[in-house]
């Protein structure tokens, strides 16, 4: 039974392990200024979580193959006793904590504590149950005011923009798609209509719930061009997992076209 | 210190628990029934007047009709939604094109006796009307029906759609619908007009439903043409709902076995209701 | 303190010695105290949670893998939620729910300690019955109450809620507008947690009080079995957690119910209606709940953490390596795990910088877990392992919390969980520490103390046939979720329709199958203790020969459980060459000569 157990365990983290390693089913490739960070990090962290599965499981399935009751001699202690393994567990555990934590405070601050830079285009996304709306500010450079009595969703007012009284809302552009020029910095405003919802775009390493009451910032530089999909990540209803929108990432000049294109809407 | 409080198996102290605890379970539930759902419900009239008085009778030798049709003046502007229907798909940096301002068509306005009818009673109509969804697009768009009579509902789409009610008068359902299941089967216990009804999986897909309590109305197709007929003699208001437009009103008076035409006209502003 | 506390329950002893009339059964069943009858009617419940869990589960993957099958029974079974027998969105988020909620509380949060301890702590402790006999009763039918309630959800006619086992407002604050399942579905949810909150501090009260006041002689805090400190530590973390969910349960009631907004901000129109709330904080519930949440599952992994470390060294016959060391990482695995409820919630809106503050201690934690599970480990080497289906089930234990825990590395870090949140990489995290390790405990409790529940030996035969499949199954089922999360599968979806999922299908077929397969397997282990409780060999007082006290006394135990008062003479870990002409020493046991002790310097 030990040897069986043994056998079968190996075999278990091998496969498993070889399937990590081999990223048969890995992240879809990085389009984010900031991603190649996170990146490293997910690297270093299988890795290192990676040492200690296969260390672990093997140790077992070894224990388990030589340490059966019909073996020869008698019961004998770990060698040295509790305290070697405990300081070797505190001491290699507390190495990759304190590694971790280090670069991982600069790669978190890197991507969800950026300062505001010049040039970057604001973009207001609104999720509701069970789509996102993206708002350009248009020529004015203005965002209009929110007004939630006047959404109307059978006139596209989707924002609840006062398109008769307010100069500033009347040249917003509202869009289903999220689209970018490639390499200029981004900051989208995140809230929600009704529910909480989340934002997530698994090539740009990035996820931001939307929470009602809050308007929460998220920045960004895509880097390469291509049409990619924005999901909802939190459980906001039945519609939860058809709610998706595309993120188009274009070259500068054709976002410029796209900007005129939706404002003669 | 040790073993506290009433000896196991002291049937008073148990008795006495289990009351009390049912009562608050009972008292939290009737609690939890009771208790509103959230949100204002708009206090705009959502439904035609109700005839008051003894019950008539309908003489079908007297009866008239009132026929006509409905103009729209002026153009009107394609509302169409921003996401595609049905989702995906799409040229990445193409933009979707602008909508086109046409010619309105007079289609899908629907005309009903506001006031003036006595209180008939009606036999509800046990032939179901139907609406079905395809191309992520209610079929049709408005519909018209008498108040218990059934609705089918059908998903003919490869995709799940989910049919959310947004009455204010009737009460509230929402159900999906995956694809290729039999048809739900609803109907409406009270008239109400204008219910919008939406597809919370497919932002922009969405339809109206008017319930009546008689016979009186009609949707219009592309002609607006429309013609009620064995209505009683009397007066009426009678009234016309556009979606983007309103309602216009027309006061018409029928005699016994008379038809009157009426023309209802409705004057866009070209750009308006976006 | 340990002289004078310990002489009260030999008093009690003395006091009990004429036996007890003979009662009837619905006194017995619905009104008596006695812990054994409590603690296998807790069992009892949770055999019958966790098969109807496992069943929603199978609706689940069923629907996942094949979302457009027509499933005819289930169209009988749920008209309205799998029309035609298609299941509709909902129903599926409405299984969801329900699934996680009734695996979280009352299958993990039940068995291990309502479970195991009623019936084995004031055993362990050499004491008669439990300080507050009429808690434990009380407790029990509060417990089966909320559980009735959670499942009534099931026959209202809007059904259960959707918003998950986490009901984050405004989904679940508002009512009938944010979706279907969201009225009185939600509403009785709620009801039933706080029921089941309640249950849990007159449970956390009794153990708390048994562990310090009812020790019989001899058996000092020191000598205490490790099961019993897991048990002592859970009963704390039960005492400060289940108060703070009851709490955000009855303010969640009253914004569904009497109009406050706790919850809920202004200005959120919900199905073409502006709701009519103000000032409320959707992130209020979040840090109330989790600040519960993240002790909880703790609270489920650490009576099995106990369990196994009781175990493991019975079937090695030899002393668990460090078990000092193991009693300090359970406390600091307890109070750490207060610390860290942030780790949640990285992504929510908090600010940013409170990340970093819940990193490192969700980082931290993982020390006193990794010395654990090297303890364990490091417990086989040198053994002479009698390879049973409960010691299987301790080394498999340790295979799976090892695969679980150290996913925990990646979602402890705030820029990875930024990536992995909400997706299938956390729902494997999860059922590996809790749906995999977290049960195979119990199994190796179930198999272990069925014994001396029932008197009844379980079939070791059946108990293989059931091990060797679920330990290759789980597998199966839990690491392709992590592939898929790396992939950005997110979680929590009816159906995968978007692009990027769409390649990932037939991961989802192969587990979904895995699911079924090993589910089957687990009604073998409900014939093997259906039968074994009828038809199994009688068992004598101490077949493992283990150490604790509960082995010292018949199988099962008598009313008053000891027939002379209690003296104890050592801890529980006496297992190794000895001098009594057996490998190990009860704790029960007088000493003729002096024990020779297999521990060498260092270890305890």
């Amino acid at each position: 039974m030990g040897k069986l157990f043994g056998i079968l365990l190996t075999a278990i983290t091998l496969a498993s392990a070889a399937i990590f390693a081999a990223h048969i089913w890995w992240m879809p490739a990085n389009i984010s200024a900031q991603g190649a960070a996170v990146d490293r990090l997910m690297r270093d962290t299988l890795a290192g979580t990676g040492l200690l599965f296969l260390t672990a499981q093997l140790l077992l399935a070894i224990f388990a193959w030589q340490f059966g009751e019909h073996r020869n001699g008698t019961v004998s202690n770990f060698p040295g006793g509790s305290k070697p393994l405990i300081a070797l567990a505190l001491l290699v555990v507390g190495i990759e904590i304190a590694a971790f934590t280090l670069l991982g405070a600069k790669v978190w601050a890197s991507v969800y504590m950026r300062p505001a830079e010049t040039g970057e285009l604001a973009i207001d996304v609104q999720a509701e149950q069970f789509a996102f709306y993206f708002r350009y500010a248009g020529p004015d450079g203005k965002f209009g005011a929110l007004h939630p009595a006047q959404i109307n969703e059978t006139n596209n007012n989707f924002f609840g923009l006062d398109l008769e009284n307010d100069p500033a809302a009347r040249d917003d552009i509202v869009s289903g798609t999220l689209a970018v020029p490639v390499n200029r910095p981004v900051l989208l405003t995140l809230h929600p209509q009704d529910v909480g919802h989340s934002f997530y775009v698994p090539e740009l390493r990035i996820q931001q719930d939307f929470v009602p009451g809050l308007i929460i910032p998220v920045r960004f530089t895509a880097v390469r061009t291509g049409r990619y999909e924005i999901v909802c990540t939190q459980l906001c209803g039945l519609g939860h997992y058809n709610m998706r929108a595309y993120l188009d990432v274009m070259q500068p000049d054709q976002f410029d076209g796209w900007l005129k294109a939706n404002q003669a809407k | 210190m040790g073993v506290q409080g009433l000896k196991p198996g002291d049937h008073r102290f148990y008795m006495r628990l289990s009351v009390s605890a049912l009562a608050s379970a009972v008292i939290a539930l009737l609690l939890a029934g009771c208790g509103q759902p959230n949100g204002s419900k708009d206090a705009r009239v959502e439904a035609p007047e109700k005839p008051s008085g003894p019950v008539l009778t309908l003489d079908p030798a007297a009866t008239g009709s009132i026929t006509g049709t409905v103009k729209i003046e002026g153009s009107l502007k394609q509302i169409t939604g921003i996401i595609s229907p049905c989702g995906k798909g799409g040229n990445a940096s193409a933009p979707p094109p602008p909508p086109t301002e046409t010619k309105a068509e007079p289609a899908n306005i629907v005309i009903y006796l506001k006031s003036g009818l006595g209180n008939y009673h009606f036999d509800t109509p046990t032939n179901p009307v139907s609406l079905d969804q395809q191309n992520c697009t209610y079929q049709p768009h408005v519909l018209a029906l008498m108040v218990n009579q059934p609705l089918q509902i059908q998903n003919s789409d490869p995709v799940a759609h989910n049919i959310h009610v947004l009455s204010k008068v009737n009460p509230q359902w929402n159900h999906s619908e995956p694809s290729g299941v039999a048809p739900i089967m609803e109907s409406f216990s009270k008239p109400e007009l204008a219910i919008h009804v939406i597809c919370k999986l497919h932002p922009g897909m969405s339809a109206f439903v008017f319930v009546f309590d008689n016979p009186y109305y009609a949707v219009t197709s592309s002609s607006g043409a429309f013609d009620l007929k064995n209505v009683p003699p009397g007066t009426y208001t009678v009234e016309a709902w556009q979606q983007q437009l309103g309602t216009e009103d027309q006061t018409v008076t029928i005699a016994p076995k008379e038809s009157k035409t009426l023309s209802f006209v409705f004057k866009s502003g070209g750009s308006s209701g976006d | 303190m340990t002289e004078d506390v310990a002489g009260s329950a030999n008093v009690l002893l003395a006091r009990e010695k004429t036996p007890r009339p003979a009662v009837n059964l619905l006194r017995r069943y619905l009104f008596g105290a006695d812990h054994k009858t409590i603690g296998k009617q807790y069992f009892l419940l949770s055999l019958v949670a966790v098969f109807t869990a496992i069943a929603l589960s199978w609706f689940m993957r069923l629907h996942l893998a094949w979302p457009m099958a027509r499933l005819p029974w289930l169209a009988k079974l749920a008209p309205n939620g799998a029309p035609s027998g298609i299941m509709t969105p909902e129903y599926y988020l409405s299984l969801l729910t329900i699934h996680g909620t009734i695996m979280v509380f009352f299958v993990l949060t039940t068995a291990p300690i309502a479970g195991f301890g009623t019936f084995f702590l004031p055993l362990q402790i050499g004491a008669p019955e439990m300080a507050f006999p009429a808690l434990s009763r009380l407790g029990f039918w509060i417990t089966c109450v909320s559980f009735g309630v959670l499942l009534s959800t099931f026959f209202i006619s809007d059904g259960p809620p959707i918003s998950g086992w986490t009901a984050y407002p405004p989904l679940s604050a508002l009512g009938t507008d944010a979706g279907p399942g969201e009225a009185l579905g939600q509403t009785l949810w709620t009801l039933s947690l706080g029921l089941f909150c309640i249950a849990q501090v007159l449970t956390a009260i009794n153990f708390i009080t048994t562990t310090l006041d009812l020790r019989a002689k001899g058996m000092t805090l020191a000598r205490l079995p490790i099961t019993v400190w897991t048990w002592f530590v859970t009963a704390v973390m039960m005492l400060i957690g289940f108060p703070v969910l009851l709490a955000a349960a009855l303010m969640l009631l009253l914004d569904r119910l009497a109009g406050t907004s706790f919850f809920v901000p202004a200005g959120l129109v919900v199905s073409d209606t502006l709701q009519n709330h103000a000032g409320g904080e959707p992130l209020l519930w979040q840090h109330l709940f989790w600040f519960f949440g993240h002790p909880e599952v703790y609270i489920a992994i650490l009576p099995a953490l106990g369990i196994i470390s009781l175990i493991l060294p019975a079937f090695a016959r030899k002393p668990l390596l460090g078990q000092r060391a193991m009693t300090v990482c359970g406390i600091a695995i307890g109070a750490l795990s207060f610390l860290v409820w942030g780790h949640h919630m990285f992504v929510s809106g908090m600010n940013p910088f409170s990340a970093m503050t819940f990193s490192l201690p969700t980082l931290i934690i993982t020390l006193p877990s990794a010395t654990a599970c090297l303890l364990l480990i490091g417990t086989l080497y040198g053994a002479k392992m009698r390879f049973k289906t409960a010691g299987l089930f301790c080394m498999a234990f340790i295979s799976v919390f090892v695969t679980g825990g150290l996913t925990g590395f990646f979602l402890a870090q705030p820029s990875i969980d930024a990536y992995l949140h909400a997706t299938y990489f956390v729902v494997g995290h999860f059922h590996f520490v809790m749906g995999v390790a977290a049960i195979f405990a119990i199994f190796a409790g179930t198999y272990f103390w069925f014994p001396k529940m029932f008197g009844r030996m379980m079939s070791e035969r059946l108990g293989q046939l059931h091990f060797w499949p679920t330990f290759l199954g789980v597998y199966c089922i839990f690491m392709p979720m992590y592939f898929l999360g790396f992939a950005g599968n997110v979680r929590r979806y009816a159906q995968f329709s978007d692009d990027y999922l769409l390649p990932l299908m037939p991961v989802h077929k192969f587990i979904t199958v895995a699911a079924l397969v090993t589910g089957a397997f687990q009604l073998l282990f409900l014939w093997n203790l259906i039968w074994s409780a009828v038809r199994g060999e009688r068992a004598a007082d101490n077949p493992w020969e283990a150490t604790t006290l509960e082995w010292s006394t018949t199988s099962p135990p008598a009313p008053r459980n000891f027939s002379a008062p209690v003296v104890v003479y050592r801890d529980a870990n006496a297992y190794g060459p000895a001098d009594n002409g057996r490998d190990f020493w009860a704790q029960s046991e007088p000493a003729g000569a002096s024990a020779v002790s297999v521990r060498t310097g260092g270890g305890e």
